[in-house]
Order: structure tokens, then C-alpha cells, then sequence
């Protein structure tokens, strides 16, 4: 009787232990392979903070975005120190026109710089540090007639590009009332190809990802995003290599991303292929630093590696990173 | 155990110093015992195109250098053009992977051969079933005395990169889809008797890769309605120049006459002195009889020489471009890699690679920082290279230079003109190169690259050597007895003046 007895207690307690620890178990498994175990994000991290060695970190406007977001999106803190130093580096590149330069020795403002710059800030939380009514004022002095916005006060054609990184900047600091929304959308719709994507150029040439992600955010922005081009668009990125398997395009890191985002943007998140794109994760990834190359066989950069987290972000290999603003 | 040890090696080590220090305890010889030779590539990495059909970039030019020491005084002889007769030798090279065979069967040197006539009216690039280099040098042959630049030079020999048996040496990926190649191949440099007997010998890297280029500009010219070749990449970038204020769309250039379109050389209108060119000479001076085809928008008027270097436009066109910022690279202007050798080769990749973060721009400056500074007008001068003590004016290094005249810790009198630019520079009594002790450009030993070290390790190998804590036989060249028989075997800085 004892003996039973003394068994069914050390059962229990066996039970009980082990259904107290289970959750915890399985907790620390999963966070031991946040990534599925595929990427060594402790390697990464420190290849992304080789830069803190620089006596000018962050160095640059695009470099202290690799940094911050990177960091970020593997779920690692940045210290109030270096934070402070971003921030104290990008508010030195906003110039009296309200827009951002690429590094602190360059005095010419354009809109590309501005939006990086305006994540960045976003994404520590800082995005007051700036003037953002000058901001709003400097990105809506590059429209121009076509209904198209340009690069900068130096560069003033407009081309999707920097039509999108316009509206994008706009709407983060609540300015997207200076769009001229019926031109902005003509505009636009003018770079849309037979495929059912979107070129960077108008007329002849290829759609790509980039582009179609960049139309639609523009359309959907503006609200002007149709069902046809929707699906059009859809068409077209169930051809590229982030979607059909068959296909014998070479795939692109940057391209890869704005599958996905364009996917994402045009209502059809469900359609973005997480295995196409983690296998390609794979094969870009550099074992020896932890970084990821921009095509497969190329050595890793910190842009590189940087658009390759916002890839495992956006299919649920790594943490991510959301900026206060829309995503870059 | 530790004498017992420490005998025999006392012993080993009394009898190399006994051996190589007799000849100088002799006395001066007149004809050295012995010869030493080092040999390095000049810049420590080239570039060559994959295709040569449209228009020329760069083409394979690869050039080797060596100093020679004859050995056995305790002050070596260096040997030139001048002691070279009187002592009977010749300094000879030997390319080791790339051979005749396989370079005329190679599908993209095929097209260098076809097409290199006439980029280089004048120029066979085989010759007598042999290929050689824009300089007359072949894959072999004898090095020619420098006597301005005190080394031993085989100038544009044509090393390409090459699909090696050995598969673990092809690191470069070729961006055209191609397999991958070696851009690592090796030359050996022998110093010979009279007689053909080997004296001396080394090897050195002979570093030669694809650029980037059509990482972007084939998908550049997909998205602009043309193939995404090597041809297509090659009309697109031909409009584009015609919609530049020269209006030249070089697809519609025929140099020769002869019915069809290019191939071009962009040297002919940009002066570009990595080709040896003091000043461009003009597609009238090299095809006289050049035709401008059907349906161009432009005249023989608007042919002319321009302003600006090849360098020049290059890089400023690629940082300035809002198409390359906004579709491209953001970060341009610091992502050399972009364009030179990235794709695995990583051509940046010597001891200051291994040291620190410093990357490119803080010796050259950023593509921002060289134009406003007006560096790519004189491209390729001593003017507006950086040295081992300042960095490329208008470039704002976030790491200290090396002290102007303390090594060691020793003192030394200023005088930039013996400390000054490393690739040509000379130190140590004003007659040994930077790079004999130092390596090459971009390679400075010790390399993270175990391919650049051996020739070191092979050269300061001896067991005899020793090194301090922390150093070891791939650093510079700092054993002294190496060139000095009576002098110590531990390594250390020698003097630099």
C-alpha cells in the first residue's frame, strides 16, 4: 500500500513537473530557433556591429538605417549611447529645406535620403527629433506638373521612384494632402506594363517587383488601387522567380523583397511563397560572418544583409522591426 | 629537457648564421653567392570584361614586378639592368595557371581575341599561335629592368580569370551565369644564369576578376525593353549615352567600315590613364575611316575628344545618377563592390582589412567626397592617391594614417619623398619598394587571403627565423639576415628611410 502509494506520488510529481515545465521547454526550443535554426543571428549581429569600431559610426544616413533596423529585427536592444548618436547624426543631415542629405558632409537635400533618415527615426522612437512640417514642406516642393515627383531641388524629373519615396515620406509625417491625387495616380498608372506589373520606365520594357510594389503602396496611398490592377499585378508577380519555381530568372535580393511587399500591398499576402524565399535566404547567406550577399555568390554588405532580415521579418524568420511610419 | 632541446637548436642555428654569414665575413663579393627575388602584382587586383563585342572597358592587363638582391655581402647588391649583364642573369616570368591552351579555348577570351584588333588597331592578340598582352608580353617571357621606378616589370601581361580544375579556387562568380572562375592565378618569377639554371625563384598572385557591372545592367537593359545579355546591356547603355549632351549613342559608330556596329573603346574620346594614356586620342586618330550608320542622331561634329576622364565620368555618373540611387544602391557611393570585384573576390582584402573596420573610403574618400574634391580629373596620380601617411585629399578617414616618420618607435628626419606613395614608393635607403616587404596594393601582407601570404611564408620560412609575439612569417618582410647575412633572424621593423 505504501509502496503504491509512495509510487503514485513520485509519478505525480513527475507529472506535474514536466506538464509546469513543458510550456517553458518549448518556449526556449522556439527561441533557440527563431530563425528554424538556418542563420546564426549572433554571427550577424556582430557583422553589423563591426561598424560601432568606426570613430564616425554611424557613419552615413543609409548605414545607420543597416544598423538600426538590422539590429532591431533580430530582437537585439541598442544601447541609449549609440542610439543617441544616430539620432544626433541623422538630425544633422536634415538641411535647411527640410530634406536629408546621404551623410553629414553632403549639402544636398533629396527625397530618397529623407525617407531612409525618417525610418530610422521611426524606428527608435525619435520621430520628433526632426522639423517635420519642413520635412512635408520639402518633399512637396519636388511635384511637378506631370503629377510625378522628383529627386531633389537639383534633380527635378519625375520618375516612379521618387514619386513613391514622395508620397511615402508625406504620408509619415501626416502630409499626404500635397499630393495632387488624380495626377499623382495618372502618373502613375502611365508605368503600368502589358504583363500586368510595373516598369521604372514608362513605355517600352519590363516590369519588375520593385516597381509594382511601389505603384501599388502610390495607388494605395491615394486610394486609388482597383481590383483589375490588383490582379494584374498579382499575374505578373506569379511569373517572377519569387513565386513559380519553374522559373529560370535569377532571382534578386532587393527584388525578392518587393515581391513580397508588393504582394502584401496589393491585397494578396497570402500568396507570398515563405519556402522560395528562405531557400534563397539560404543560398545568400555567408556562413563565415554571419551577413547575406545581394546575389548568390557575392560577398555580404551591410545593405545586403540588412534587406535579407527585412525578408526573414516579412515571412516570420526574425522579429522585425516596425517603424512608427510606413515601411521602407 | 629544455637544454636538451635548446642544444641542438643553438647548434642548428650557430650553423646557419656560420653559413650565411661567411660570405660576408669574406668580404664584399663581386659577384653575389647568391640571388633573392620578390615579386608582387601592381595593384593587387585588375579588372578585365567577360565580353568584348560592344565596347571596351577593361581589357587583360595585368602587370608583375620584382626586385632582385644578390645575396652574400652584408649589404646586397640590387640588381639591375646594368649588374644583371655584368653578373650573367636574367629575371624571367612564368604564368602558372593560365597556359596557352586554355586561354585560347576560353569562350569569353575568344571574344577578346576576335575583337581586341580592333579596339587596338595594330594589336594581334595571338601572335605566332602565342597570346600576348597589349605590351607585347606573352604568358611567359623575360621581365625588362625599370629604371625609373628601380624593379624588375612585366607590363600588360594577359591574365584572365580562369575556370581552374582545382573547383575550391573558383571563388569568383561569374556575373554573366558562367562558372565560376579563379581570379587568383599565380605567376612565377625566376632569376636565371647564362646557362638557363634557376638562381632564384618566387610566385606571387597575379589577382584578375570580373567586375559588377552587369549585376545591375542587365537587368538595367530587361527593364528598358532589351535583353538581358551582354549585347542588350551593351544597346541599352549605347542610347543612354546618346541621351547624354554629347547625343552619341555608340551603337550607331562603326569604326572600321565595315558594316556593323563597334566594338568601341571608351578610352578613344575619354582619356583614361589605367590604359596608359596620357590623353585620349580620338576615334578620328585611331579610325579614320569610321562611319556613323543610318539613323543616328548625331554628326561626325559632335564626335569629339571630351573633358573629362574615363574615371571621371564613370564614377560620377554612378553616384550622381537618381536611376542608380533610387532603383539600385542608395549607398552608391560607398558600396565600391557594386562595381569593382565584390562577387566573391573581395579584392579589398589585406592587413588593414583585417585590422579594423576601415573600408575603402577612408583612404580614397566616398564617390561624393572624390568628385567635390576633383579627384577624377586626375585619376591614377600620385596627386590623388592616398599614402601610408595621408589619405586622397577630400577623403575624411575615420582612422588615423600611419605616423609620418616614427616606426618602431624611431624617429626618423621628414621626408615624404622617401615615406611617400606606397605602390611606386621606396624605403629602407631609398632602394626597396613598399610592396617588396609589404605586398600589394589592397593586399598588404599579411593578407586575409592565404593565397597572397605564401610567397612571405615561403620567404621567411626558415626555422632559423623568429618572430615576436604576435607576428609571424606572413608579415612584412622584417627578417633581417633574409638580405643581410650578418645581421639578426629576428623579425622586427626595419628602417623605413
Amino acid at each position: 500500500m505504501f509502496m503504491k502509494s509512495r509510487m503514485f506520488q513520485v509519478i505525480a510529481t513527475v507529472v506535474l513537473i514536466a506538464s509546469l515545465a513543458a510550456p517553458a521547454l518549448a518556449k526556449e526550443k522556439a527561441k533557440g530557433k527563431a530563425n528554424g535554426g538556418e542563420f546564426d543571428f549572433k554571427k550577424t549581429s556582430q557583422f553589423i556591429r563591426e561598424m560601432e569600431g568606426r570613430p564616425d559610426f554611424p557613419v552615413a544616413t543609409v548605414i545607420a538605417n543597416d544598423y538600426v533596423y538590422t539590429l532591431l529585427a533580430m530582437g537585439e536592444k541598442i544601447d541609449a549611447g549609440r542610439q543617441n548618436a544616430i539620432i544626433v547624426n541623422v538630425k544633422l543631415g536634415q538641411q535647411k529645406n527640410g530634406g536629408f542629405t546621404p551623410d553629414k558632409t553632403n549639402k544636398n537635400a533629396s527625397i530618397l535620403y529623407t525617407d531612409i533618415a525618417l525610418e530610422t527615426l521611426s524606428l527608435l522612437d525619435a520621430g520628433n527629433a526632426i522639423d517635420r512640417t519642413k520635412v512635408k514642406s520639402f518633399a512637396a516642393s519636388l511635384k511637378n506638373a506631370d503629377g510625378g515627383f522628383g529627386f531633389s531641388q537639383q534633380a527635378k524629373k519625375s520618375s516612379l521612384a521618387t514619386t513613391y519615396y514622395a508620397v511615402h515620406v508625406l504620408k509619415a509625417v501626416n502630409g499626404i494632402d500635397a499630393v495632387e491625387k488624380a495626377k499623382t495616380v495618372e502618373y502613375v498608372k502611365a508605368f503600368a506594363k502589358k504583363d500586368g506589373g510595373f516598369g521604372p520606365e514608362k513605355g517600352t520594357g519590363v516590369a519588375n517587383a520593385r516597381s509594382t510594389y511601389m505603384a501599388a503602396y502610390v495607388l494605395n496611398a491615394l486610394g486609388a488601387l482597383d481590383e483589375a490592377t490588383a490582379k494584374k499585378a498579382v499575374q505578373f508577380l506569379e511569373k517572377t522567380p519569387y513565386l513559380d519555381k519553374k522559373s529560370k530568372e535569377r532571382p534578386d535580393l532587393d527584388e525578392q523583397l518587393y515581391a513580397i511587399r508588393a504582394l502584401r500591398e496589393v491585397g494578396a499576402g497570402n500568396r507570398v511563397d515563405k519556402t522560395i524565399a528562405l531557400n534563397f535566404m539560404k543560398r545568400l547567406y555567408i556562413k563565415v560572418n554571419g551577413g547575406f550577399g545581394p546575389l548568390e555568390g557575392y560577398g555580404s554588405t551591410p545593405d545586403s544583409t540588412t534587406t535579407a532580415l527585412r525578408i526573414l521579418s516579412e515571412i516570420g524568420k526574425a522579429k522585425g522591426a516596425v517603424p512608427l511610419v510606413a515601411k521602407r | 629537457m629544455k637544454l636538451k632541446k635548446l642544444v641542438p637548436a643553438l647548434a642548428l642555428t650557430a650553423a646557419a648564421l656560420t653559413a650565411v654569414a661567411a660570405p660576408a665575413l669574406a668580404g664584399r663579393t663581386t659577384t653575389p653567392s647568391s640571388y633573392k627575388v620578390v615579386a608582387w602584382n601592381d595593384l593587387g587586383m585588375h579588372c578585365a570584361c567577360p565580353t568584348f563585342a560592344g565596347f571596351l572597358l577593361l581589357p587583360p592587363f595585368n602587370t608583375v614586378r620584382a626586385q632582385v638582391l644578390g645575396y652574400g655581402s652584408n649589404d646586397p647588391v640590387i640588381i639591375d639592368s646594368t649588374n644583371a649583364g655584368t653578373y650573367g642573369v636574367s629575371v624571367s616570368y612564368a604564368m602558372a595557371d593560365n597556359t596557352e591552351a586554355t586561354l585560347q579555348a576560353d569562350p569569353y577570351f575568344q571574344q577578346w581575341i576576335t575583337y581586341a584588333p580592333k579596339l587596338f588597331p595594330g594589336f594581334a592578340p595571338v601572335s605566332g599561335g602565342k597570346v600576348q598582352g597589349l605590351a607585347g608580353n606573352g604568358i611567359s617571357g623575360n621581365m625588362t629592368y625599370d629604371s625609373t621606378l628601380k624593379d624588375w616589370t612585366a607590363v600588360g601581361i594577359p591574365a584572365y580569370p580562369l575556370v581552374d580544375a582545382n573547383s575550391s579556387k573558383n571563388v569568383m562568380t561569374d556575373p554573366l551565369g558562367g562558372a565560376n572562375r579563379n581570379p587568383y592565378p599565380m605567376t612565377n618569377v625566376y632569376v636565371k644564369n647564362a646557362s638557363g639554371t634557376i638562381l632564384a625563384q618566387t610566385s606571387t598572385v597575379t589577382p584578375v576578376a570580373f567586375g559588377g557591372c552587369c549585376s545591375c545592367h542587365l537587368s538595367l537593359a530587361a527593364a528598358n525593353g532589351y535583353p538581358a545579355t551582354a549585347s542588350g546591356s551593351f544597346a541599352y547603355l549605347g542610347k543612354m549615352h546618346g541621351m547624354n549632351s554629347s547625343k552619341i549613342d555608340f551603337n550607331y559608330l562603326d569604326p572600321t567600315g565595315d558594316g556593323t556596329s563597334g566594338p568601341i573603346r571608351c578610352s578613344w574620346c575619354h582619356w583614361d590613364p589605367a590604359m596608359g594614356e596620357t590623353a585620349a586620342p580620338g576615334l578620328a586618330n585611331v579610325w579614320p575611316n569610321y562611319v556613323i550608320m543610318a539613323g543616328a542622331g548625331f554628326t561626325k561634329a559632335d564626335i569629339k575628344v571630351s573633358q573629362y576622364s574615363f574615371s571621371d565620368v564613370l564614377h560620377r555618373f554612378h553616384s550622381q545618377s537618381t536611376k542608380v540611387l533610387t532603383q539600385y544602391d542608395a549607398n552608391v557611393a560607398t558600396n565600391c563592390y557594386d562595381c569593382h570585384p565584390g562577387n566573391n573576390v573581395n579584392c579589398y582584402r589585406g592587413s588593414h582589412k583585417a585590422k579594423t573596420a576601415l573600408w575603402c573610403v577612408d583612404c580614397h574618400g566616398n564617390l561624393n567626397q572624390r568628385t567635390a574634391a576633383g579627384q577624377l580629373a586626375q585619376p591614377w596620380k600620385a596627386s590623388t592617391l592616398p599614402s601610408c601617411t595621408a589619405a586622397s585629399a577630400g577623403a575624411n578617414p575615420a582612422f588615423a594614417c600611419h605616423a609620418t616618420n616614427i616606426v618602431g618607435g624611431t624617429v626618423y628626419p621628414t621626408n615624404p619623398s622617401l615615406f611617400g606613395k606606397f605602390i611606386n614608393g621606396r624605403g629602407h635607403k631609398g632602394s626597396i619598394k613598399c610592396q617588396t616587404c609589404h605586398g600589394s596594393a589592397h593586399a598588404e601582407a599579411p593578407s586575409t587571403m592565404t593565397l597572397d601570404n605564401t610567397q612571405l611564408s615561403n620567404l621567411q620560412g626558415s626555422t632559423s627565423y623568429s618572430f615576436p609575439a604576435g607576428k609571424d612569417k606572413t608579415y612584412a618582410l622584417g627578417v633581417c639576415v633574409f638580405c643581410h647575412p650578418t645581421k639578426t633572424s629576428t623579425w622586427g621593423v626595419p628602417p623605413h628611410l
